[in-house]
């Protein structure tokens, strides 16, 4: 049984490591090209069981090669398929993802596909009443809307990385304990100038257990009692930091399952989210939680608070 | 055994008895109504009031009340009594709730509907079925007002939210009465002829017995008691020998006032 169980985006990242940003209407040679598996959801899903808490992803995957790809990267990082339903003669959900190792930026090119999202039909409640958490990336709305208000019946705790105000979040939220909003969904929701502004509206509003704001590399804050506290921030040498993000959800949730505070979770996840940026590939580069434990040691003195 | 609020109803509506719902504000309380309800069988709601749900007291009371709803033998659910607002019922279903009150009673009758059909639709995403209430139930103090929930009006707004029970006003208020109240049992009667909800009686406390059976003869399908569980509780604790210095010993004789003040209000609904 999963400790996380996730509901979102599973997408087949081709990766393009870039030594500059093409310029429009020309050629640009690469420096590598790999295939790795991706999505908000499903890197989150990979990260928490590399950290060593079980988890499962839950939907619907194509039959094509990327499908296959998912199929196995899901294998390889121990992420449980057993609720995945294969639909045939689709396109996955891919992306191209140029890094640009000048100024380790990302630019993502995606396309969902023809891949159809799960049902409701989809939501195995005998292996969700049994997790710790439900993690959403607000993909695959309907289903994700259905398993949340399902999970909170059941006593789980919805998890939200809050990435794009899709169609539907307004009836999401409220259903969210967790709530993981990037500083670019928190402004542009609520329509605020600061990201404390935000929180403060998003917490007002959803009432969440949990809220937290991310800031990129600038780290950023737990809302606490009215307060923005920042979260550690580790500066690193970043090479890669597609995941980066996404890598963060499934650490905090991990160090959750494994018992820590919110704000030791969050300083966990940061951490491991910093060593990830040290790593090519969202997913290959997430560390164990013993790598983390000693990176944690090792920059104790270098810490700073965003 | 858990249960929704529109399911528990659905048991006093078959079994023409009234659902009693009783206020708890600590694990004394909870544990006294526990008693009653396995002592007497009768199915029960354990509500808080939406005051709790400001403070830290709802989040540490909710879980003894969902060990009680999820451990006893008999029908039991977990109620947010006159939810102020979107903020204390996210807390009551973050915390379990499975049913929930919204009361914007005080608003005019569009706002009303337009609050009530938001908590409702955020409400059954989670299978939680909601009371919303329609003719403002005042306090005591102010005396009652004979300002009943109008037939029609209610028609359109449990049409128009789709709310599972509905708290009526029909000469009841909250708190002490200065006098017994007389309740308009004929408004009763035309709001359970013309109504797809169950019908909610607050201000519970101190209403005459026979106006209550009457009441539930009528169609009313939950009676709350807010003020009655306190003051049996309270009157209890002024009881206590002071030098009873171990809480759990000095709690004991007040959880039995609970559990007999609740067992009298289960026989009195005809819930046992």
């Amino acid at each position: 049984m999963a400790q996380i169980v996730g509901i979102g985006a599973a997408v087949l990242d081709i990766l393009v490591t870039v030594d500059s940003f093409p310029k429009e209407d020309t050629k640009l040679q690469s420096r590598q090209t790999k295939f790795q598996g991706g999505g908000p959801c499903f890197t989150g899903l990979v990260a928490a069981s590399k950290l060593g808490v079980t988890s499962c992803y839950m939907g619907t995957l194509a039959d094509d090669m990327y499908g296959d790809y998912l199929r196995k990267a899901c294998d390889t990082y121990g992420v449980g398929r057993e609720n995945v339903r294969t639909i045939a003669n689709s396109q996955s959900f891919h992306s191209v993802v140029l890094l640009n190792v000048s100024n380790a930026s990302r630019t993502c090119i995606w396309n969902r596909g023809t891949v159809t999202p799960p049902e409701c039909s989809d939501v195995n409640l005998d292996v969700l009443k049994n997790a710790d958490y439900l993690h959403l990336d607000g993909h695959q709305m309907e289903c994700a809307i259905y398993a949340a208000g399902q999970a909170k019946a059941l006593g789980v705790k919805v998890s939200l990385d809050a990435g794009n105000p899709y169609p539907g979040i307004d009836r999401l939220l409220p259903l969210v304990d967790v709530l993981i909003p990037s500083e670019e969904f928190a402004l542009k929701y609520t329509d605020c100038t600061t990201a404390e502004e935000a929180a403060a509206q998003l917490y007002a509003a959803y009432q969440p257990e949990v809220l937290i704001i991310t800031q990129g590399n600038r780290g950023g804050f737990v809302w606490e009692n009215g307060k923005a506290v920042r979260y550690p921030v580790f500066p690193v040498n970043a090479v890669d930091s597609n995941g980066a993000g996404d890598t963060f959800h499934g650490a905090f949730l991990a160090a959750r399952v494994k018992g820590l505070s919110v704000s030791d979770a969050a300083a966990f996840a940061s951490a491991t989210s910093a060593l990830k940026c040290t790593r090519v590939g969202a997913q290959e580069g997430i560390p164990a939680y013993e790598e983390v434990l000693s990176f944690m040691k090792e920059k104790q003195g270098g810490i700073c608070n965003g | 055994m858990r249960y929704d609020l529109k399911e528990i109803l659905e048991l006093g509506e078959t079994g023409g008895f009234a659902v009693p719902a009783f206020n708890v504000y600590n694990t004394e309380t909870v544990l006294g109504i526990v008693q009653a309800a396995e002592e007497t069988g009768a199915p029960v709601i354990f509500q808080m009031y939406s005051r709790l749900f400001d403070s830290e007291l709802a989040r540490f009371v909710a879980p003894a009340i969902m060990e009680a709803v999820d451990t006893m033998r008999v029908p039991a659910a977990f109620h947010l009594d006159h939810g102020a607002g979107v903020p204390q019922v996210l807390r009551a279903l973050r915390y379990g709730a499975t049913g929930v009150m919204i009361d914007a009673s005080a608003k005019p009758l569009e706002e009303n509907i337009a609050i009530t059909k938001s908590v409702v639709d955020m409400a059954n995403e989670t299978g939680v079925t909601v009371e919303g209430e329609l003719g403002h139930v005042g306090s005591a103090n102010d005396g009652v007002s004979t300002d009943y929930t109008k037939v029609d009006e209610a028609v359109r707004f449990v049409n128009e939210t789709g709310v599972a029970a509905l708290a009526v006003a029909v000469g009841t208020a909250h708190g002490h009465y200065k006098q017994a109240p007389v309740l308009a049992l004929q408004r009763i009667a035309q709001l359970h002829e013309a109504l797809d909800a169950h019908l909610v009686l607050h201000g519970g406390s101190g209403i005459p017995d026979e106006q209550i059976r009457a009441s539930i003869e009528a169609g009313i399908r939950k009676v709350n008691f807010g003020t009655d569980v306190c003051c049996s509780f309270l009157d209890a604790v002024r009881k206590v020998d002071p030098g009873i210095i171990g809480i759990d010993t000095y709690m004991k004789d007040p959880i039995k006032a609970v559990k007999e003040f609740a067992i009298e209000k289960i026989k009195l609904l005809g819930a046992d």
